[in-house]
């Protein structure tokens, strides 16, 4: 084992630590403390809102594969989605979830049908609701763009993996739904997001989906877990510039 | 499956695929890789049943005469005739039939597509004052002006020396910009990955 | 109907034998025969207390009474005749169960009404009768029952075990007065010990049954059977047990009445019984006749609440009635009488319908028990007008509330779509002008250090005929972008010789291939270009699926992970691709990607397997950002970014090619699109001022 790794493993074996420690200190209260992120207060309003009007809730995964590095941000696009699912399964209009990429699309039909099951209403959950509308990424924006038109969505998240497409897909969704909230980890994306959607996730607070819906108690756990490591990396930074300044590195 | 036994098989694998990944323990390597192509199948089925899926939602379009239904036919047919001339194909010949369609079909609108993204973005960013009235869209707009000026190459072709460091510099500002945000999406993905492998979060049936 | 007149006792005319009295009943009741008898012999008695009446005791009871009247004594008991073993038992107070309700007020004796049959009768109205089916040993109206409450369970119904009555129920606890009127022996067809002991020995269903519609206070719901008979020596054995063995749901079902009851009668003695001190005259009991005994009377064709002996092959008058297994003590007690099978003559008759009048005929009908569906009690509220205009609003208001309503999608403004248009316009006009006359200002070396130079020196170094492993990973979408940046590397690549092996991620990524080796080439090929353009010096090994993990899977084992070409060739024996046997061998790695994740890919999973092979990225403008820390680290040896950097790479090797031809249209539309976002940033921000100033003027 290299050095390389062995400090990889550690990493993440701290991280599960924070994660635990936080699950453990904070399972009183776990999601107090949190500041506040208008783009998730507006989503659920908008997503009750949506429940009580009749309309419907929209959830694209974007259009990574999920055996890429950036699949992360599509798991937590599922996240929200189980959310989502559980609060509006029982409303006039099930949760639509669109996907650019077949496993994808087949994750968010099982995490649909997982929440209708819970929610005892297993009888209106289809295969339809999880769609892959386009195996490309203009594809699937294009394939997207009938259900923000034709589908009565009042509110969309746009949470996973981008391309140039987010902003094909945010200026269509701007035009639909009245409620956009987008996030992903890809850089153009947020930029493109930035510019084009109503609120726009920037950065990792895409990662604080789960803890600021109130998915579960590590997502929240694991949110405090992001902020230590965050001050550790940053001591870290600090610590090697001033070697480098110094000339130790 | 039984929720219990579909969560333990993940979680099983995702720390052999993790610990092969870290560990030098050839036994873990090899199943690890043994995963990787098991998975590598499974994403290759998929797109036949993510395809079927895409074609069931179109043919009930049709069926009952949605708005866009005339849409969801062209989408079938061509569906159709891609996958005849994909199996009719013999690949780099003369005239491949999916090249033409590579070439003639998809490109030109994709392209298109892209091209309508320029349209869209410069609208946004005229928008974006009207929409969010804040220091931070000043001073992004400020950014996407300079950088496209930076972009396009025309400052530099000044050869001015002083220019040219403050353009380097300039240049360098998106890096660090993206490298703090990659930080933070990395501890996100970090934790998301971890929470999948210990199974806290299942996005399947379990 | 001839008008003379006849004799008073005659029943027909003598003259045109026309019927003097009507058939229904002689007294002119509708009450049956037997019970008219009884309300005549009430209004003939005097209202002092009531002599004992002559009743037609059957032969078999009155040789029974002659023998308990010698047995016992009377000095404490001058009108009751209780058996030893009751008299013993009086000592000891009778559990609340035991109770014994006031007799029913009809004149017919109380045992002769099943406990059931007047709940049935009073709880349920009767509308329409419905036939017992007898074949089954378990009537379907009794499943349901059981079915419904669980209050038995269904083997219970017959073939139960004889019920859990202790001696100290109504059977053994008391005997019949002396005064209680007896039913005649014309109008009750059973031997009333039998009948008696069939009603007493109530099985468990019966008790059951017995909660589901629990009695109005004074309502007889269970009515005291009284034995008619004496115990005989058998019986005293069984009686212990069977006290004993009181089930559950008995005690627990019992209603609140019968609780009361044995509250009280838990410390009173066998006295307070209402049938141990002094029989109800008729008047009193006239007077207190419940509803549901009216009713119950109140039918002509009401048949006299006795059900036959389980023996007798479906009696028609009994229909209704449930065959209950007689135990066999009770059986033992039977007169001889009732086991030989009598002719049954039903001396009914007919009082409605077009047979009135008749004797003798079939009943159309069940007689007795008539089930019925359990009634549907109505509540009608008694409201108000201000509380139905409230409730009218409340239900308008959930209505509109269930009906989603179609939401109004705000139109699009004119100024907008016009807006859209003129930028369109506007920059279209910017990417043609240039490209058409070849105008371009193309930057200096030193705006890319590190980037175009890196990636030229290490072609540079490469030398003929190498093997270069090029990985097409970009969507058609990018593909005028990406084919304009990495033109010039990949017509470089082409002119000195290398053997091309190309793979992607990306579906399309083989047919994008071909089409940049065509735009590498151009509109006029040289030499060089025709072993690339017809395939010879190119192995398309396709799509790899999987992303990221094919990727590190083409690393660790690229034969297995891409064996064929598109062609269907097995890849690793053709010339193209002789000597290669892992990534190692090639000369060269070439990523073109507008992707970041799929540079990232490529460095992450592909670059450690290259030892030190150079890798060289073609990237978009847009994905530079990302990828550029990675030539800063060393692990990307070159890198190629967008139209610009295309057209640098093709100025310094010299080769002009669509870099520099789409370098002009992109600089100017890149300067008109800031100029559109600065203006369109003014005139907004005017805007704002103007309306705040508009604002504050008006506040």
């Amino acid at each position: 084992m290299n050095w390389t790794n062995l400090a990889g493993l550690l990493v993440v074996l701290l991280c599960l630590g924070a994660m635990l420690t936080h699950a453990y200190l904070r399972r009183a209260h776990p999601y107090e403390g949190f500041r506040p992120i208008p783009a998730f207060s507006r989503f659920l309003q908008s997503v009750y809102h949506a429940v009580e009007s009749g309309s419907r809730v929209h959830i694209s995964l974007g259009s990574s594969s999920l055996l890429s590095p950036s699949n992360t941000s599509a798991l937590v696009g599922l996240s929200v989605l189980k959310r989502v699912a559980q609060i509006g399964a029982t409303g006039d209009k099930a949760p639509l979830v669109t996907a650019g990429e077949s496993t994808l699309a087949i994750l968010g039909q099982d995490t649909l049908r997982n929440a209708f099951r819970e929610a005892n209403a297993l009888g209106d959950y289809s295969n339809q609701l999880g769609r892959l509308t386009g195996l490309t990424p203009f594809s699937y924006a294009v394939g997207t763009f009938p259900v923000f038109r034709h589908e009565d969505v009042t509110v969309s998240y746009l949470c996973g993996s981008f391309g140039p497409e987010a902003g094909l897909l945010a200026d269509s969704a701007e035009h639909n739904a009245p409620a956009l909230v987008t996030g992903s980890e890809s850089v153009q994306a947020q930029a493109l997001y930035y510019a084009s959607a109503e609120e726009p996730l920037i950065g990792e607070e895409l990662y604080a989906s789960g803890a600021y819906l109130q998915a579960g108690t590590l997502h929240a756990a694991s949110l405090r877990a992001e902020d230590t490591l965050r001050w550790i990396v940053l001591a870290g930074l600090i610590l090697g510039s001033l070697l480098k300044l110094v000339g130790l590195l | 499956m039984k929720s219990p036994v579909s969560a333990a098989i993940a979680i099983a694998l995702g720390l052999i695929v993790l610990g092969g990944y870290f560990l030098d323990i050839p036994v873990l390597q090899s199943l690890r890789a043994e995963l990787v192509t098991w998975a590598m199948v499974l994403a290759a089925f998929a797109v036949w049943i993510g395809v079927i899926n895409l074609l069931s939602v179109h043919w009930k379009k049709a069926a009952a005469h949605a708005p866009d239904a005339p849409y969801s036919i062209i989408l079938m047919v061509s569906f159709a005739l891609t996958v005849i001339f994909g199996f009719l194909d013999t690949g780099l010949s003369a005239t491949p039939q999916t090249q033409q369609i590579v070439n003639s079909i998809q490109l030109p609108i994709q392209a298109s597509l892209m091209a309508l993204l320029a349209f869209t973005l410069a609208y946004a960013s005229i928008r974006l004052l009207r929409r969010r009235r804040d220091p931070v869209s000043i001073v992004f707009l400020i950014a996407v002006v300079v950088f496209l000026i930076l972009g396009s190459g025309l400052l530099p072709s000044f050869n001015l020396p002083v220019l040219n460091d403050l353009v380097a510099t300039l240049n360098r500002l998106p890096l660090a910009g993206s490298r703090g945000i990659l930080l933070g999406v990395a501890l996100g993905a970090l934790t998301t990955g971890l929470r999948i492998i210990i199974g806290a979060d299942r996005p399947y049936a379990g | 109907m001839c008008g003379k007149s006849n004799p008073a006792e005659l029943e027909n005319c003598q003259y045109c034998q026309a019927r003097l009295k009507p058939l229904a009943n002689k007294s002119g009741s509708i009450l049956p025969d037997w019970l008219d008898n009884l309300r005549t012999k009430k209004d003939q008695e005097p209202a002092s207390p009531p002599p004992p009446p002559e009743p037609e005791v059957p032969d078999w009871l009155s040789r029974v009474r002659e023998r308990s009247q010698e047995d016992k004594d009377s000095e404490a008991f001058s009108q009751i005749t209780l058996p030893d073993w009751l008299v013993e038992d009086e000592e000891t107070p009778p559990p609340a169960d035991q109770a014994t309700p006031e007799p029913a007020e009809t004149g017919i004796a109380p045992e002769a009404t099943p406990a059931w049959l007047s709940e049935f009768t009073s709880a349920e109205p009767v509308e329409e009768p419905k036939p017992v089916d007898q074949e089954s040993d378990i009537p379907d109206w009794l499943k349901k029952f059981s079915e419904f409450g669980e209050l038995l369970p269904a083997e219970q119904g017959v073939d139960a075990p004889p019920p859990a009555v202790s001696e100290s129920s109504p059977f053994t606890e008391t005997s019949l007065p002396s005064d209680l009127p007896v039913i005649p022996n014309n109008n009750l067809e059973q031997p009333p010990a039998d009948q008696a002991a069939e009603v007493t020995e109530l099985p468990d269903w019966m008790l059951g049954l017995a909660p589901a519609s629990p009695p109005t206070p004074g309502q007889p719901s269970e009515a005291p059977a009284v034995s008619l008979v004496e115990p005989s020596a058998e019986d005293e054995p069984l009686a212990s047990p069977l006290s004993t063995d009181l089930p559950v749901s008995l005690e627990n079902n019992a209603p609140e009445w019968l609780k009361d009851f044995q509250a009280a009668g838990a410390g009173q003695p066998q006295t307070a019984l209402p049938f141990a001190g002094e029989a109800l005259p008729p008047a009193e009991i006239n007077a207190d006749l419940p509803d549901w005994l009216g009713k119950l009377s109140a039918p002509p064709s009401a048949e006299p609440a006795v059900s036959p002996a389980p023996e007798e092959p479906a009696p028609q008058e009994g229909e209704s009635l449930i065959p209950a297994e007689i135990p066999g003590w009770v059986k033992a007690m039977r007169p001889i009488e009732t086991i030989v099978p009598v002719p049954k003559v039903d001396h009914r008759i007919e009082e409605r319908g077009p047979l009135a009048g008749l004797k003798d005929i079939l009943p159309a009908e069940s007689g007795a028990l008539e089930i019925a569906p359990p009634p549907s009690f109505a509540f009608r509220l008694h409201t108000t007008d201000q509380q139905r205009g409230r409730q009218a609003l409340l239900e308008s208001l959930l209505a509109s509330e269930a009906e989603p309503k179609p939401r109004e999608k705000p139109a699009p403004r004119l100024d907008n779509q016009i807006l859209r248009w003129v930028i369109a316009a506007l920059i279209l006009l910017a990417v043609i002008v240039p490209v058409v006359a070849n105008v371009s200002i193309l930057p200096a070396a030193e705006a890319y250090p590190g980037q175009a130079a890196q990636a030229l020196a290490a072609i540079d170094s490469l030398t003929q005929n190498v093997p270069v492993l090029v990985s097409v990973d970009y969507e058609p979408g990018l593909a005028g972008e990406m084919e304009a940046a990495a033109a010039g590397v990949m017509n470089d690549l082409m002119a000195r010789g290398a053997r091309l092996t190309i793979v992607s991620t990306s579906p399309t990524g083989s047919a994008l291939a071909v089409r940049l080796i065509e735009k590498a080439a151009g509109n006029k090929p040289e030499p060089f270009h025709t072993p690339y353009l017809n395939g010879e010096r190119v192995a398309n090994l396709g799509y790899l699926p999987g992303s990221a993990s094919a990727l590190l899977g083409f690393a660790q084992a690229p034969q297995a992970a891409a064996p064929f070409t598109v062609t269907g060739q097995y890849a690793w024996s053709l010339p193209v691709l002789q000597g290669i046997h892992s990534l190692s061998d090639f000369g060269l790695v070439l990523v073109i990607t507008e992707n970041p994740d799929t540079g990232r890919g490529w460095v992450e999973q592909v670059h450690p397997a290259l030892g030190d092979r150079p890798l060289i990225l073609v990237s978009s403008a847009q994905a530079a950002p990302v990828l550029l820390p990675y030539l800063d680290s060393g692990q990307i040896d070159g890198m190629v970014t967008g139209v610009t950097g295309g057209a640098v790479f093709e100025k310094y090797s010299s080769r002009p090619g669509l870099g520099q031809a789409y370098a002009g249209g992109y600089q100017a539309a890149l300067a008109v699109a800031v100029c559109v976002i600065l203006v369109g940033a003014i005139v907004e921000a005017i805007t704002l001022f103007v309306k705040s100033s508009k604002a504050k003027k008006e506040a």
